[in-house]
């Protein structure tokens, strides 16, 4: 039986001044028990929606989610016992301590961890008579993600969990949340940062509009790209770029970003388009102040099926 | 489960000192300040009696120092000073008695409250004095005999009013604050992607304010009572059972400002707003029937009224709860129409 079962899901809102939204729109994918199963992709892409159906937090327009081969919605009550949750920017207590708001949430389970245990495990063992707002944003986080398992569930849900950290600190989740996973957990995330997806899940979904665009495990996304590598060229002096793109094996070439004189290939095999590259600055006498050959990213993925990237959507809607 | 709960409210209540504030210290501040203001020891009026022909001038010093309410004063040795020190508020009347038996009662028109009080007893100085001039027994006489005897001070009246105040504000204001917080900050959908049941975590909320507001009421009663000796003659019981009927309207409106806001800030401006003048109009500090136009009767039926009604009727001339079903009544039916109100707006998200 798989984890989670989410078939045909839609969920329609109203808005204001008449009209809809259609926030999710027909997902259908499954979660293999053990697996952290990633869902990408940039704000309002209907992330959260999807992922607070499965948590029995919202109701679906139509189609169906299961959890544990518990209807998320129809059988919600059984079904929070026994999955854990992590809520995108919500907050606990203000006026608790770290070890009260475990006792407290795990007072509301029939099956619990012991809060000093879970502390230990995050590193928070110090802080126990602390409240939340005395600690720092990462440790804020792996409270919030430690308190999702207080119940020792089987499926764990989070929701953007290492937003607006910085880099240690997000790494530092990742490890607590690969944890959770070899515990034998099954963990469902949500995060627009593709070097997460790529690192962190096993199966990733790159949400788009309400669709999945694409599900399957980071590297076969990759590979399934018509341009799978990328070649980043830097010179000392100026050239014409249209020259490179009717170099063998060349899918695309674009302005490297934030990077002068600096040009990024996409190409099938660098194998077939390096040689020729080198032939051609040889022979227009270009410096070469850098060349990198690098495997393509979900970036790349994410570009390739939406025609841009997550950036650009959310400045988009700033 | 609901005990531990009710067990963390209470601990978060008394940890958020900026709430406990207004839960405790407002009420003492104002029990403080009321009872510093001796509202209704009027005290006695300073009389000064001047007059040309002793034989007529002596009598009436003689029936100014024999009248209870009255001090003779003979600090001042001409007209002239007394006028002046009528005028910075040092004596209350001067008499003029004038050969002819007129007397002039100058008095400080400023002083109204003490004019109201004092002008009928310097009249009947003058009558009595025109009864033994004439020497005649009066015909009717008066006994005067208080029904209650009860001798109702200010204080007495005022501190039932402000354990009314104190759990009114802290109910609307403090609950609203907690509840916009709580659903703010997504407190409430995180209890809601539990197991709880919502009614249980609602309920341990609506406990411990319960609790909270028979201590407030305890703590107002006690510091009244022991520091500015205040009187409290009905059971406490009966007080209690009014603070918390009272207190299921409160709260119900805690919930519907906590609903309607989204950071307790903001909560407690709208609960401010609902509380304030409640807290006038209810006859807190003053009685309502001066009121004008219709306000007098319309206030009846403010919430916090039958609660302060009854809560200052069993304080005050201790009767039991058995003579104050109507307010009960009244009670009741607040807190089933505010319950009604309250579910129907409240909501776990922000809109």
């Amino acid at each position: 039986m798989s984890a989670v079962e989410v078939r045909d899901l839609v969920k329609v809102f109203p808005q204001r001044g008449g009209g809809e939204v259609r926030a999710v729109d027909g997902i259908s994918f499954s979660v293999e028990p053990g697996e952290i199963f990633g869902f990408l992709g940039p704000n309002g892409a209907g992330k959260t929606t999807s992922l607070e159906i499965m948590e029995g937090l919202q109701a679906p327009t139509s189609g169906s989610a299961r959890v544990l081969g518990l209807d998320s919605t129809a059988q919600s009550d059984e079904m929070k016992k026994r999955i854990g949750i992590q809520l995108q920017a919500a907050a606990y207590f203000d006026y608790l301590t770290l070890r009260e708001i475990l006792e407290l949430f795990g007072s509301f389970y029939p099956r619990r961890l012991a809060p000093d245990d879970l502390l230990e495990r995050v590193r928070l063992t110090e802080k126990a008579n602390a409240l939340v707002r005395q600690l720092s944003g990462g440790q804020q986080q792996r409270f919030s993600v430690v308190a999702s398992i207080v119940n020792d569930p089987e499926v764990v849900f989070l929701d953007e969990a290492t937003t607006g950290l910085d880099p240690r600190a997000r790494r530092d989740l990742w490890d607590l949340i690969g944890a959770i996973r070899d515990d034998g957990k099954t963990v469902v995330l949500t995060t627009h940062y593709m070097e997460e997806a790529e690192v962190l899940c096993d199966r990733v979904a790159i949400i788009d509009r309400g669709k999945i665009v694409a599900l399957d495990t980071p590297p076969k996304l990759v590979t399934r790209l018509e341009a799978s590598y990328r070649i980043v060229i830097e010179t000392t002096d100026g050239y014409d770029p249209s020259a490179l793109a009717s170099l063998p094996g060349v899918v695309s070439v674009a302005e490297a970003r934030g990077r002068e004189r600096a040009h990024e290939l996409r190409v099938h095999q660098p194998t077939e388009t390096l040689p020729p590259l080198l032939e051609w600055v040889k022979r227009n006498a270009v410096g070469l102040a850098d060349l990198q050959v690098l495997p393509a990213t979900l970036e790349d993925v994410f570009l390739t099926l939406t025609g841009r990237t997550i950036e650009d959507v959310e400045e988009g809607e700033r | 489960m609901l005990g531990r709960l009710f067990i963390a409210d209470l601990k978060m209540i008394v940890r958020n000192k900026q709430s406990l504030f207004w839960a405790i210290f407002f009420p003492i501040i104002f029990a403080t300040i009321f009872g510093l203001f001796r509202f209704d020891e009027i005290g006695e009026a300073e009389v000064a009696v001047f007059g040309e022909v002793p034989a007529l001038t002596a009598p009436v010093r003689e029936a100014v120092s024999e009248m209870e309410a009255l001090e003779l004063s003979t600090e001042f040795p001409t007209v002239e000073e007394a006028r002046t020190a009528l005028e910075d508020d040092e004596l209350d009347f001067v008499l003029i008695v004038e050969p002819g038996g007129t007397v002039t009662n100058l008095f400080n028109e400023s002083q109204s409250d003490r004019n109201g009080v004092f002008l009928p007893t310097i009249r009947q100085v003058i009558s009595v004095l025109n009864f033994a001039a004439a020497d005649v027994t009066p015909v009717y006489t008066m006994d005067e005999q208080g029904v209650s005897g009860i001798n109702v001070q200010y204080y007495d009246f005022v501190l039932p009013g402000l354990v009314g105040m104190a759990v009114m504000t802290y109910g609307i204001i403090g609950l609203g604050s907690t509840i916009a917080q709580y659903r703010g900050q997504r407190i409430l959908r995180r209890i809601l992607a539990t197991p709880l049941k919502v009614r249980t975590f609602l309920a341990s909320i609506v406990l411990a304010h319960l609790m909270l507001a028979l201590v407030q009421s305890t703590i107002v009663l006690l510091w009244g009572v022991f520091v500015f000796g205040g009187t409290v003659r009905g059971s406490i019981l009966w007080i209690y059972i009014f603070v918390l009927l009272g207190n299921l309207t409160f709260l119900n409106l805690g919930f519907v400002v906590g609903a309607r806001t989204d950071t307790p800030e903001a909560a407690s401006g709208m609960g401010n707003a609902i509380a304030m003048p409640m807290m006038f109009f209810a006859g807190t500090f003053f009685p309502t029937a001066t009121l004008p136009w219709i306000l007098p009767t319309v206030t009846r039926f403010l919430p916090l009224r039958p609660m302060i009604d009854a809560i200052r009727s069993i304080s005050i001339e201790g009767t039991a709860i058995t003579e104050h079903l109507p307010e009960v009544a009244q009670l009741l039916g607040w807190a089933a129409v505010t319950f009604v109100l309250a579910a129907r707006v409240f909501k776990f998200e922000r809109a």
